[in-house]
Order: C-alpha cells, then sequence, then structure tokens
C-alpha cells in the first residue's frame, strides 16, 4: 500500500510551479529547464498539442476552475488566454517585465500580457509552383490558378481561428465573408492542423498552404523544396500572433508563477526563443535577432485589436465558420 | 435534447460515422473471416507469427496510423486515393484482427468428425463453405461490434478530413467549450449505439457465449496448406501495417536522433510502464472477479455481456473528463485519488474492464462443472481448490489477459492526455505532444522506438504464455 502511494502520487514540493502550456512541447519545455537552473524552481509543465485543439488543457482549465492546478497558462496565442480571461479563470499580474513590451499585444486590464511572436505566412512548394506566379496575398489563394492547390488548417482551432477573426476584424464582416466563399469556390483543402498543411505542401500535396512561422522554419530546417512568403506586405499586412501569459486565478504557487511570468517576459527568452528552431520574433525592440528571424519592423503588421479578437471569435465561430467548416470537409 | 443536437453538422458527421463503421465493419468480415477459418483449419508455414502480427495493429494509437498512412500514400504518389477509404482503412486496421481472432475460435469448435464429414461428402471445398456458414454468425456479430467501437475514435477522422462524430463532441468541447452540447451529442450517440447495439448483443451473446463458454475445444490435426495462405497474410500485413509503418518511419533515412528521443524515453518510461501496468492489474483483478461471480448465472452473464460492448463503444474522453469535473469539486484530502498518476490508471482499467472481462469469462467458464462436484463430495475447502485447481487452470488466460490489457492501455492516450499530473507524460502523450511542430525524424524515432517496444513485448509474452500453457 506504501508502495502504491509512493508510486502513484506525486507530492506537492514548496519550489515549483505548474505550467500549462499550448506552445509546442519542443519550444517550451527548452525555456522551463533554463528557468529550472537559474532559480532551482521546479517547473511541472504540461504541454498541449495542436493536434489536439487544445482540447485538453483549455478544458482541463475550465474544468478545474474551481480548485485549479495550474499556476500558469502560456498560450501560442492571445485568443486563447481572452478566452480564459471571459470565463474568469485568469488574474491580474502586472509584470514589472512587461513596461518595456509593447501594449497593443497584451489585455489593457493586465489579465494577460503578450510577448515573442509568430506570423501567419504562405507557405509554397517551390516544384509544384513551377511557372505558376508567386502567391504574395491572402487574396490570391482565391485565384483559378490556385484551384484545388491550396490547404488551410481547421478555422475552428488554433491559430487559423484566431486568424479568421483577425480577418473578420480588419476586413469587415461581408468582406471576410466573401473570402472564405471564394475559398470554398477555390476548392481549398481544409485539414487538421497546420502541421498537417505544413507536411502536405512539403511533399508537394499542396502547392500553398497558410500556416505559422515556425512551423515554415521547420520545413526550411529539413530542406524541404518551399519558400516564404509574409502576405499582403503592400497591402493590409501580415497578421503577427504573439504568444500570451496569464496567471491562473486561485493559483497554488501564486509566488512562484510571478517569478516564472516574469522570466517568461523576460529579454532573454524572448532572444532565447528566437534563436530556438521556434524562430520567434520579438516585441520588445532592441532584442537581437539571428539573421533567418525576421524582425517585427521589417513586417508590415495586419492592424487589429488584440483584446477583442477572443470575443469576435467566440461569435463567428458559432454564427459562420462551423457552417464553413461543415460545407469544407467531406 | 435530440432535436437540439441533430443540427445539418452533426447529422452528417454522424450518417458519415455510421457509413464509415458500415464499411470497415464489412471489409473486415470480407477479410478476416476466410483468414480466421483458414488459420482455423490448416496448418502453414509461419502460422504463429502470423497470427501475433495481426495484432500489431491494436499496439499503436489510430492516429499515428492515420499519418503514417497519409505519409506513405504521398511518398509512394497515391495522394489521390479518397480520404473516405483512407479512414476506412485505418479503422478496419482495428476491427480485422478482432473479427479474425473471433472466427478461429468460433471454427475451431467444429470437430475433426463434422469436418470430415464435410470433406467427404463434397470434399475440401464443402468443408470450408460449411465451416464458413458456421462462422458467419460470430464473425458478422464482431464486425459489427467493432463498427459500432469506431464511433469514438475522431483521429483518423481528423487526419483525412472526413467529419465523423467523434470530431463534433472535440469541436464543442474546444472551439466552442460547450461541454454541456458536448455531453448531450455523447449522450445522444450512446443512446443510438445503446439501441443498435441492443438487438446486436441480443443475437450475438448466444453465439458468443457458446464460443466464450465452451466447454472444451476440439482436437484436430491441422493439414499443411498451400504458400497461398502465408501470401494471404503477408498482403493484410502489408496494407495494415507495414504501408502506414513506413510512412511514419521514412524521415529516418536522414539519421535516427538518437540524442533527442533518448530523453523523452528516459523521461516517460517509468510512467508508460506504470500507467499500463497498473491499469492492467486492477482491471484484469477486477474482471476475474466479475467473471468469476457471474459464470454461471445466464442473464446476469448475459447483461453484463451488453454492458461490456456498451461501455466499450463510449468515448474515453467522456469518462476522463468526469474525472476531471468531479475531482475540482471536492476536497483536496481526495487528490491521491482523484488528481495523481493513481486517476490515469483507474481511467485506463475502467476502459478496458470490459476486454478484461470478455476474456476472463471464457476462461472461467473453461473449468469443468464435474471438479466443482468432485471438490465438493470431497470435503475440499474452497479456497484449497481455488488455489489448487481452479488457479493452476485458468492462469494463463489471467496472463493473456493481463499482457493484452496493457498492450491495449499503452496505446489509449485520451485519459493520459487528460489526467495525467503535471510533469507525468507517458510516451504516447509525448509522441503526442511533440509531433506537430518536433523535426519528423524525432517523431519518426519516438514512434518507432515505442513500436519496437510494443512488439517486443508482445512477441516475449507469447513465447512465455505457451511455455506456461505447455
Amino acid at each position: 500500500m506504501t508502495l502504491a502511494l509512493f508510486l502513484f502520487t506525486i507530492p506537492a514540493l514548496a519550489d515549483e510551479v505548474v505550467v500549462y502550456s499550448s506552445v509546442d512541447d519542443v519550444f517550451a519545455r527548452p525555456v522551463a529547464e533554463l528557468f529550472e537552473l537559474k532559480t532551482k524552481i521546479k517547473v511541472k509543465l504540461v504541454p498541449d498539442t495542436e493536434e489536439t485543439k487544445s482540447t485538453g488543457l483549455l478544458n482541463r482549465l475550465i474544468a478545474e476552475k474551481n480548485r485549479p492546478q495550474a499556476d500558469v497558462f502560456w498560450s501560442g496565442d492571445p485568443v486563447r488566454t481572452a478566452i480564459l480571461k471571459s470565463k474568469g479563470i485568469t488574474q491580474i499580474y502586472r509584470s514589472p517585465q512587461s513596461r518595456d513590451l509593447p501594449k497593443i499585444y497584451s489585455d489593457p486590464e493586465g489579465h494577460w500580457i503578450g510577448f515573442s511572436a509568430r506570423a501567419r505566412v504562405l507557405l509554397y512548394n517551390k516544384d509544384a509552383l513551377g511557372s505558376l506566379p508567386k502567391p504574395s496575398s491572402l487574396q490570391d489563394l482565391t485565384k483559378p490558378e490556385f484551384k484545388g492547390k491550396v490547404c488551410i488548417a481547421n478555422p475552428l482551432f488554433g491559430t487559423t481561428s484566431m486568424h479568421a477573426a483577425a480577418l473578420f476584424e480588419s476586413m469587415g464582416e461581408k468582406k471576410a465573408k466573401d473570402f472564405f466563399h471564394a475559398l470554398t469556390a477555390n476548392q481549398v483543402k481544409v485539414v487538421s492542423s497546420n502541421g498537417e498543411v505544413r507536411r502536405r505542401v512539403s511533399s508537394g500535396d499542396c502547392t500553398v498552404g497558410v500556416t505559422d512561422t515556425d512551423d515554415a522554419a521547420e520545413a526550411v530546417r529539413e530542406k524541404k523544396p518551399v519558400e516564404v512568403v509574409f502576405p499582403d506586405e503592400k497591402g493590409s499586412g501580415t497578421l503577427i500572433v504573439p504568444n500570451a501569459v496569464v496567471m491562473i486565478k486561485g493559483a497554488p504557487n501564486v509566488e512562484n508563477a510571478k517569478k516564472f511570468i516574469d522570466f517568461l517576459l523576460s529579454p532573454e527568452v524572448e532572444k532565447f526563443l528566437a534563436e530556438s528552431d521556434a524562430a520567434q520574433m520579438p516585441v520588445r525592440m532592441g532584442v537581437e535577432t539571428p539573421s533567418h528571424v525576421r524582425p517585427l519592423n521589417k513586417i508590415t503588421p495586419l492592424k487589429v485589436n488584440y483584446a477583442k479578437l477572443g470575443s469576435r471569435l467566440e461569435t463567428i465561430s458559432a454564427n459562420f465558420l462551423k457552417d464553413w467548416v461543415n460545407k469544407n470537409t467531406k | 435534447m435530440i432535436l437540439e443536437v441533430l443540427t445539418p453538422a452533426f447529422s452528417k458527421a454522424l450518417l458519415n460515422s455510421l457509413a464509415v463503421s458500415l464499411t470497415a465493419g464489412a471489409l473486415s468480415l470480407a477479410i478476416a473471416l476466410p483468414l480466421g477459418v483458414f488459420a482455423g483449419l490448416y496448418d502453414f508455414t509461419g502460422k504463429k507469427f502470423f497470427l501475433l502480427s495481426l495484432v500489431l495493429p491494436l499496439l499503436l494509437p489510430s492516429f499515428l496510423l492515420s499519418i503514417g498512412l497519409s505519409n506513405a500514400e504521398i511518398n509512394f504518389g497515391l495522394s489521390g486515393l479518397p480520404d473516405f477509404s483512407n479512414v476506412v482503412l485505418i479503422h478496419s486496421a482495428f476491427i480485422l484482427p478482432l473479427v479474425f481472432f473471433g472466427s478461429l475460435l468460433s471454427v475451431q469448435k467444429l470437430s475433426e468428425g463434422q469436418l470430415n464429414s464435410a470433406r467427404v461428402f463434397g470434399g475440401e471445398w464443402l468443408a470450408l463453405v460449411q465451416s464458413m456458414r458456421f462462422t458467419f454468425p460470430t464473425a458478422l456479430g464482431i464486425a459489427a461490434f467493432g463498427g459500432l467501437l469506431s464511433l469514438s475514435d475522431p483521429g483518423p477522422g481528423q487526419i483525412f478530413g472526413i467529419s465523423v462524430v467523434a470530431s463534433e463532441y472535440l469541436q464543442s468541447f474546444s472551439a466552442f467549450y460547450d461541454f454541456s452540447l458536448a455531453f448531450k451529442q455523447i449522450a445522444v450517440v450512446a443512446i443510438l449505439v445503446a439501441v443498435l447495439s441492443a438487438p446486436l448483443v441480443w443475437w450475438l451473446s448466444p453465439r458468443l457465449s457458446n464460443l466464450i463458454f465452451s466447454k472444451q475445444h476440439a482436437i484436430r490435426t491441422l493439414p499443411k496448406h498451400s504458400p497461398i495462405l502465408p501470401f494471404a497474410f503477408s498482403l493484410v500485413l502489408l496494407v495494415l501495417i507495414i504501408f502506414p509503418f513506413v510512412g511514419l518511419v521514412t524521415p529516418l533515412l536522414d539519421g535516427f536522433p538518437l540524442a533527442r528521443a533518448w530523453p523523452e524515453i528516459e523521461r516517460t518510461f517509468l510512467n508508460t510502464i506504470l500507467f499500463s501496468g497498473a491499469a492492467a492489474i486492477i482491471s484484469t483483478s477486477f474482471a476475474f472477479f466479475l467473471a468469476y461471480l457471474v459464470r454461471s448465472q445466464g442473464r446476469t452473464r448475459q447483461f453484463a455481456l451488453w454492458l461490456s460492448f456498451f461501455l466499450l463503444s463510449l468515448p474515453p474522453v467522456l469518462s476522463a473528463l468526469g474525472f476531471l469535473f468531479f475531482s475540482s469539486q471536492i476536497s483536496e484530502s481526495y487528490d491521491f485519488l482523484l488528481r495523481s498518476r493513481f486517476t490515469v490508471i483507474l481511467s485506463l482499467a475502467f476502459r478496458f474492464l470490459p476486454v478484461s472481462f470478455l476474456f476472463l469469462l471464457r476462461s472461467v467458464n473453461t473449468v469443468s462443472p464435474t471438479w466443482y462436484d468432485s471438490a465438493q463430495v470431497h470435503g475440499v475447502p474452497k479456497l484449497t481448490f481455488f488455489y489448487r485447481v481452479f488457479w493452476p487452470w485458468v492462469r494463463p488466460a489471467v496472463l493473456v489477459t493481463l499482457i493484452a490489457t496493457a498492450i491495449l492501455a499503452t496505446a489509449e492516450v485520451t485519459p493520459a492526455l487528460l489526467l495525467r499530473p503535471p510533469g507525468q507524460d507517458s510516451l504516447p502523450v509525448a509522441i503526442f505532444t511533440v509531433m506537430a511542430n518536433a523535426p519528423e525524424s524525432l517523431v519518426a524515432a519516438l514512434c518507432l522506438i515505442y513500436f519496437l517496444g510494443a512488439a517486443g513485448a508482445l512477441f516475449l509474452s507469447g513465447s512465455f504464455i505457451r511455455k506456461q500453457t505447455v
């Protein structure tokens, strides 16, 4: 019995912090290990994956609302943190490290704070493209030459859902709906995740796809015949997707949670994430970026109010995207 | 509630799921019934190997086989194959072994005398046809049941872009955060499964009972068969296992990233063994107790069988979320039960209890009633009878059940994904959480290590059990 209790139960340590993270394990774990090394505070990381559509973590946080296990939620985008805020699962923490971070990527009320970012890019297969013109805008995906050759991830989930909300926010409802209907008419393939978009474009199964910079960077690193385009640089701009971090309301280890959030928002982590395989762009001015990561000030950003995207997504998911996905899946 | 749930999208997903279930069940029946009958009637080169190999699809979570199949099709220029057929193929990989072993057990009940009579009357062909006719009802029932089980698995549908009911639950949970809608959808499907499975089980139970409760096997000498059988088995293994598996591990051609894979193995090894091993022990112990209790009670046994089928066809996410919700409502003094590794173990044990129960019911009922009578006549205490007679007799079957449950529990990702305590991952969960963005070679290396470990355990157990039985 004693042996069983020893094996099954995990004693809570005084010096630990429980971090739920929808950022991919391969990127989040090295940061957690760096924090452990510096502070001697044990990080219990619970990673999620794009493939599970954040089913595990967000639902876990919602189900655990009355007595949370998590101290911190580190999200790959600010929409999930905004949804947690709307459900009363977050608490305000104004980290001293957030002072020199751009305010546009954070919650005005201080529930969530944005930092290192990815971007939504076009990834195309050079071999499959052949003599076709290079895509440079999201609107190009609706052109006849790309009919049946475009992949996007399911817009009900992940950063694709945030992208859809951002398009509705920036284009207005009518134009955004027209764009999605035009994608349908052009026989877009709706696949399970951004990772799947990367896989299909890399193999030439799709000629062009919309994905995140970290997925695109992985394809480039693996020497697939692909190229990355930041869409609409001469137009409305490319959507920037910052990471976001929140402290969970009723967190069991508040002080350690604050230390972890401070660490995560530090210039050191922004630099670390830029240099890692995640190839993320620091949002803070003056942080050094490696040559393969495009600095944020060299990108035309799509102008959106990040604080509004969560509620926008909730509206369009139920009223439009669900039906659209239904029409575009078999 | 039913009208609220049956939106056009859900209805389409439900119809798709039923079409997938039906087609996968039919395909499995068409392939596994003759193979099972042949394997039961004849001996052939490599038979033991092929029989064990057919269990291999059950070792892998369906999403891995799906990704492997998708990769392989792209690599071999077959990406134009319809997505529906891909989803059917993956589900068939899980249903086919069930139908195969069901047919094999069923045909073994025919005595040598019965078979020889058929041979004398109409030759080998008639013996085969009659064996298939005899086996068909059982195989059909198992195929239909396997089809029902596929309703709770969203993996292949999601990977290949086919809308299925299990994806609808996921959407309700994770795109709309609407637990109430998700539970209603699950309830509607559960009602449907109960309605569909009730007549099925009513019809299947006597046949399955006959199969499960047969007191002894007909002992026969099996004639050798031509090389066509090894060829047929190889073809099935090629399509169901080797082809998707090649797709899964192709990225390793660029090198094996052992330095990156090893820390993941080290980090998850203990939990992988603990989750599946402890779940198998609990499930098998409880199932053994249940099987012993209902062994001689016809109606209870029938009901227990129906309940087993019904529980197996419910999505595992249901019990996992139930555990999560319940654990946050009660005092932290119960955390050692509801927020620990034990929670994962308990959830897995509960999930596979029906499987263990079905396995053990068969074994418990092979103990001849005359042994009980003799023990009673001679005044042998029940405990002594249990230790000296009953336990040695059923021990090999208990071992088989233990191993089968452990293997199935290892491949089931959902409970571990949702219920694992912070920092406590198993290897399949680790694969699941790295596969979106890790280098393809790392994912392939982890899959290969996991598969070889599970397959190695399966083959070792096979030989261990054979020794125990001898």
